[in-house]
């Protein structure tokens, strides 16, 4: 989102939205419904992988290297196939589920808390304190976070921790932006000037006016989060910075068939449609989130 | 002389956020990690050796003398010398690297305009009609794709099965097609939608209503008044793309073999060749930089009604 634009919008009155005719609600809830069933099976994956899985996911079987999936003439032993060192596709999927999960658990939230605390200050307090924050926020967009993934992952070795602190540092300005621009227009509204008149303190506008009035912001940016860490993740592991080799994550399965992709198309197809069907699913119960609770951001993206 | 008074603020926050990231690189690279582990493996280590090279890498100095003459040597345009390649200045090397990098956004972005903004006009013009169906659906599945799992299956069926493309590599015109692809569909998708929006919007305002009302033709109508409107959001957007382009091509590059910047650096790290990464990263994130003042500056120029703020 270009910088003009952010403010401009943020400042702009509220349009009164389009009210949405009758004939439109049944696809209204079908189009969330639709993607909650599928988040709802992520996180049955993710957290029952242990018992829904059929084999060890890290279960070398150099015999049964490549074993098409049961729809392309396999057996019900291995239901989605084998990749090239032999190991159940089916379990490590639900166990990649489960690592996407853990990844999404801690990066959205921790993101949305450090992002809104820097925006609320950046915005509230102005001057060169703002200025030095925003100008922070100006070097996370210039230096390439897969870059920086990159170089700190040489640095310290690969591991589920720095793919965490990476996408930490990826995602946080995305609130900060956002939280800035909508408190540099609430703070002249006339509710917290009147605050101030009867002597509030800035901690307690924060906590009071602001952050409720930020609330919907981060919220919507939260959803619309979950899918980009999801690609950002896979795509880090893919890069054999993220998850440790060996680990059943979507991305490192997809670099790790990527050699046998001429002789079998399962090993990398099918996490690349798990990461598909996932990333759809995110932004579609964004869209839907925003929609609901505050459609003037439509182009937040 | 406002303009000016502009310019020079958003010139100094420019090379202030170029400061930062050279600091932040050379720091995280010096306190994370130990340059001579990566050179000298432990077991064949010699006491000689080591002392050589702490001396001619200036490691015995302090931190901050060390970053006192990295700073020094930036300031005259040395990025430092390769540890590989005998010895060649980093800024050597990166410069074709660089071009190649360059040439796939480029192509990338041209990709994504040149099919985004019609997409997005078209779809705008003929809403909820088929167009407006068969684009929303390219968006939303452009959107969820892995850029670098899309890179892998055009290989596959592009080149592998029907050989129409080159599996990888930079050799002509056509081994940049896929790469470009790839790289420029997820700024596709946004150009498409701002467009769209930004379109339809635009379609609803008084100004263009009365243009129609005067007898104008459509054509005219959204040629000359609505179409104008409606591109200005999409081009402020376009800087933030190229940025987001140049990053995006580290992971495309690895994918099609590409000879640009990001595989120089990952190249690198392989062979531990520090100071080349320290210098491509660098100059990488300085060419952002540079794009996003110029976009910020050029989007004063064009619409003199944005007052930039204190952003």
């Amino acid at each position: 989102m270009a910088r003009p634009t952010a403010e401009t919008a943020a400042q702009a009155p509220v349009v009164a939205v389009e009210r949405r005719r009758g004939g439109r609600r049944w696809r209204r809830r079908l189009g969330l419904s639709v993607p909650a069933l599928i988040a709802l099976a992520l996180l049955v994956a993710g957290v029952g992988a242990d018992w829904l899985a059929t084999h060890d996911p890290e279960l070398l079987n150099l015999g049964g290297r490549l074993q098409p999936p049961i729809f392309d003439g396999g057996s019900w032993d291995h239901v989605l196939g084998t990749d090239q060192v032999g190991r159940d596709i089916y379990s490590r999927l639900l166990h990649g589920a489960r690592i996407s999960l853990i990844v999404v658990g801690i990066v959205v939230p921790g993101a949305a808390l450090v992002g809104t605390l820097i925006g609320l200050v950046a915005g509230w307090v102005g001057g060169l304190t703002g200025q030095l924050l925003m100008r922070l926020v100006d070097v996370q967009l210039a230096l390439p976070a897969m870059l920086f993934a990159v170089l700190l992952a040489s640095l310290v070795g690969p591991s589920l921790r720095n793919v965490i602190i990476i996408l930490l540092i990826w995602t946080w300005p995305a609130y900060a932006r956002l939280v800035r621009a909508d408190v540099l227009s609430l703070k002249e509204r006339d509710f917290v000037t009147a605050s101030r008149a009867v002597g509030a303190g800035p901690a307690w506008i924060m906590r009071k006016h602001l952050f409720p009035n930020v609330l919907n912001s981060i919220v919507i940016i939260m959803t619309l989060e979950v899918a980009l860490v999801i690609l950002a993740e896979a795509a880090l592991s893919f890069l054999s910075v993220g998850a440790p080799a060996g680990t059943p994550s979507w991305g490192r399965m997809i670099s790790e068939g990527r050699e046998f992709m001429h002789v079998a198309w399962w090993p990398i197809w099918l996490p690349g449609l798990a990461l598909l069907t996932i990333a759809l699913t995110g932004n579609l119960m964004g869209d839907w989130v925003r929609d609901a609770l505050d459609p003037r951001l439509r182009n937040v993206r | 002389m406002q303009f000016w008074h502009y310019f020079a603020i958003r010139l100094t926050q420019a090379f202030f956020v170029v400061f930062l990231v050279v600091t932040i690189v050379f720091f995280v690279s010096r306190l994370v990690g130990d340059p001579l582990a990566t050179l000298l493996p432990t077991e064949s280590r010699r006491a000689a050796d080591v002392e050589h090279l702490k001396e001619t890498l200036g490691l015995n100095d302090p931190l901050f003398v060390q970053y006192g003459n990295f700073l020094w040597d930036l300031a005259q345009g040395d990025l430092g010398t390769s540890f590989r390649g005998g010895g060649k200045s980093a800024i050597d090397v990166i410069g074709d690297r660089a071009l190649s990098t360059l040439k796939l956004g480029a192509a990338g972005m041209v990709f994504a305009i040149a099919l985004g903004a019609p997409l997005g006009i078209v779809a705008a013009l003929r809403r909820g009609r088929a167009v407006d169906w068969l684009a929303r659906f390219v968006a939303v599945i452009g959107q969820a794709t892995p850029s670098f799992w899309l890179g892998l299956m055009m290989i596959f069926f592009f080149s592998v099965q029907l050989g129409w493309f080159p599996t990888s590599g930079a050799e002509g015109f056509r081994s940049l097609i896929l790469p470009a692809v790839a790289l420029g569909l997820l700024e596709m998708v946004a150009i498409m939608r701002l467009t769209r929006s930004g379109m339809i919007d635009v379609l609803e305002t008084d100004f263009v209503r009365t243009a129609r009302a005067k007898g104008l033709s459509e054509r005219v109508v959204i040629r000359r008044h609505a179409l104008r409107h409606a591109l200005l959001p999409v081009v402020t957007m376009l800087g933030l793309s190229l940025g987001r382009l140049i990053g995006g091509s580290v992971i495309i590059e690895i994918v099609f073999a590409w000879p640009g910047i990001g595989r120089l650096i990952v190249d690198s790290i392989v062979q531990s060749d520090f100071p080349m990464v320290q210098a491509s990263i660098i100059v990488l994130a300085a060419s952002i930089a540079v794009t996003n003042l110029l976009v910020d500056v050029s989007y004063r120029l064009i619409d003199p009604r944005i007052r930039a703020g204190a952003a």
